[in-house]
């Protein structure tokens, strides 16, 4: 693929409800009583992101760090697309490999080599272009006989390795990693984390949401803050995370 | 190399409805990879595999057959009349079986793919689409149990055999549509299983599967049971696009005439604009589908 230069600007409110039929129809009810006026306990309204606005470059790789809850995730996946913005719009340039989750998308009864066919297509790889790549894949994966048994007789660590060797192998143009090296053990997190080097070198761009500091220290170029949604900090890596480090134990220590 | 978008934008405005069927289309090898990847799990751990797509509709039937024909008496004397009560049974079965086992599938297909959604953005209604070319494949087995009995009971291929594929396109688009809407209900309600399971039911016994709705000089009087005999009513019966379905297919294969043309045309429309309208919903709202599952 060609490295297309990435920039990525947007504004984004997102609130996020659950509604079941019952409480649509209570609400209902209750506009019916109260001639329109809506009480706050049926609709609670909660922004996940609010106002961010980030820029990202070929080459960089940007490490989101917050504490659980701050909207690392849901900031990956209204970059992914998965999430639609309410407000705001976010701009793409080239092809996103996302993984969120290791290997949650894999269908149990069928085979490794099977699924890998399965999640190229969907994340847009021609039935050729996977063919190519399988050998590649299998052989990062480190699966090596079992990628031919069902997947539902597979580890947590072994869905995770095949769902990163497929993520990386359809050559996104971005990169989109959500705790993701976390999986495997430490030989398999060490390749893991060369492969990020090479996205750097090649003018691709990731970015990571992680709590390891040591890794945003060590692999990231650029680092962003977040707290209850918003973008608190954005910049070096090693400065970001001291003053993160500093915010999360300080009190403790006081 | 890829067909893959080289550059997306995306905002809080939806994409164009004809940009929204190219990104459908773009898809259809993935359709195909998931549709083969369902049948293969389907019948992966049985011992009689694939056969059950043929013994499914044929224990059905000899069981409405055995109900409704024998302790109803309903098919009439002799083995002529048997097999035709029989095929009469079958093609109902094997459509409605189509039909309501897709609408069962799709209100639960988007939530069953939760993990896939969550991880990745393609367009959701590979699903529902997946759904419904999962089952045509069952019914198209199916259709071999139909020609055997066809064979059976001494009816030869006519010239209006030949209306059999459309009817089956329309009836595919039908089905599409409503596995679209019905998916799109399945996400906001989770309460939509259990309205689809009344709503079919209701269907079932609503539909001309085992007993006979229209007059007809192969129907012998003595047996037939015309639940509608009066004209307003018969129209309203009729309006079921599922009714319409089993009508027009046992014209074109049990009764060796030329489909009703009236039917014919209502049921093209109707399948149409179920698909339109299934397809413009779930597209249009199919961006906040990871918010609610």
């Amino acid at each position: 693929m060609l490295a297309e230069n990435l920039a990525i600007s947007f504004q984004i409110r997102y609130h996020r409800s659950e509604v079941t039929i019952r409480e649509t129809f209570v609400r209902l009810l209750d506009r019916f009583h109260r001639n329109g006026h809506r009480d706050g306990r049926w609709s609670q309204v909660f922004w996940a992101l609010q106002d961010v606005n980030l820029a990202v470059y070929p080459g960089e790789v940007l490490g989101i760090v917050g504490p659980n809850g701050s909207g690392k995730s849901t900031l990956l996946k209204a970059l992914a697309g998965i999430l639609g913005a309410d407000h705001g719009r976010i701009e793409v340039h080239g092809r996103i490999g996302c993984l969120m989750s290791f290997g949650v998308g894999f269908k149990a009864n069928l085979s490794g080599r099977e699924n890998v066919f399965v999640n190229g297509s969907i994340l847009g790889l021609s039935q050729r272009e996977v063919a190519e790549r399988i050998d590649k894949i299998i052989e990062f994966s480190e699966l090596g006989d079992f990628i031919d048994a069902p997947v539902r007789t597979y580890s947590s660590g072994m869905k995770g390795r095949l769902g990163f060797s497929i993520a990386i192998h359809i050559d996104p143009d971005v990169l989109l990693l959500d705790e993701i090296l976390t999986v495997g053990d430490a030989s398999f997190r060490a390749k893991a984390g060369s492969i990020l080097d090479r996205f750097r070198g090649s003018n691709k761009t990731v970015i990571i949401a992680s709590h390891s500091m040591g890794l945003i220290q060590k692999r990231c170029t650029r680092a962003v803050w977040l707290d209850r949604g918003r973008i608190r900090m954005d910049g070096d890596p090693s400065e970001v995370a001291k003053a993160y480090i500093a915010e999360t134990e300080g009190p403790k220590k006081a | 190399m890829s067909s893959v978008v080289a550059s997306n934008v995306s905002s809080t405005r939806v994409p164009s409805l004809p940009e929204r069927y190219r990104r459908l289309w773009a898809r259809r090898e993935t359709i195909r990879y998931l549709t083969s990847a369902s049948l293969k799990a389907g019948h992966r751990d049985k011992v009689l595999g694939h056969l059950w797509n043929l013994l499914d509709p044929l224990m059905f039937m000899l069981v409405y057959f055995f109900v409704f024909g024998i302790l109803f008496g309903l098919s009439g004397g002799g083995r002529g009349r048997s097999i035709q009560f029989m095929l009469y049974i079958l093609i109902g079965i094997l459509t409605f079986r189509f039909i309501s086992g897709v609408i069962n599938q799709a209100a639960n297909c988007i939530r069953g793919n939760r993990g896939l959604i969550h991880e990745i953005n393609f367009p959701k209604a590979i699903f529902p689409v997946s759904v419904t070319l999962t089952r045509m494949y069952d019914f198209l087995w199916g259709t071999i149990v139909i020609f055997a009995f066809l064979a059976l009971g001494g009816i030869w291929p006519t010239f209006h055999f030949l209306w059999l594929p459309l009817l089956v396109g329309i009836m595919l688009l039908f089905t599409l549509g409503a596995a679209l809407i019905v998916a799109h209900l399945g996400v906001f309600f989770a309460d939509t299983t259990n309205v689809i399971n009344v709503v079919l039911r209701l269907l079932f016994y609503c539909s001309p599967i085992f007993y006979y709705v229209r007059p007809k000089s192969e129907i012998p009087a003595d047996t037939a049971i015309f639940l509608v005999n009066h004209q307003t009513v018969h129209t309203l019966y009729m309006l079921n696009p599922i009714a319409c379905f089993f009508e027009l297919f046992r014209d074109a294969l049990l009764w060796g005439d030329m489909p009703d043309p009236r039917m014919l045309l209502y049921t093209t429309l109707v399948s149409l604009g179920t698909f339109i309208v299934g397809f413009a919903i779930f597209s249009r709202s199919e961006s906040k589908f990871a918010k609610y599952i």
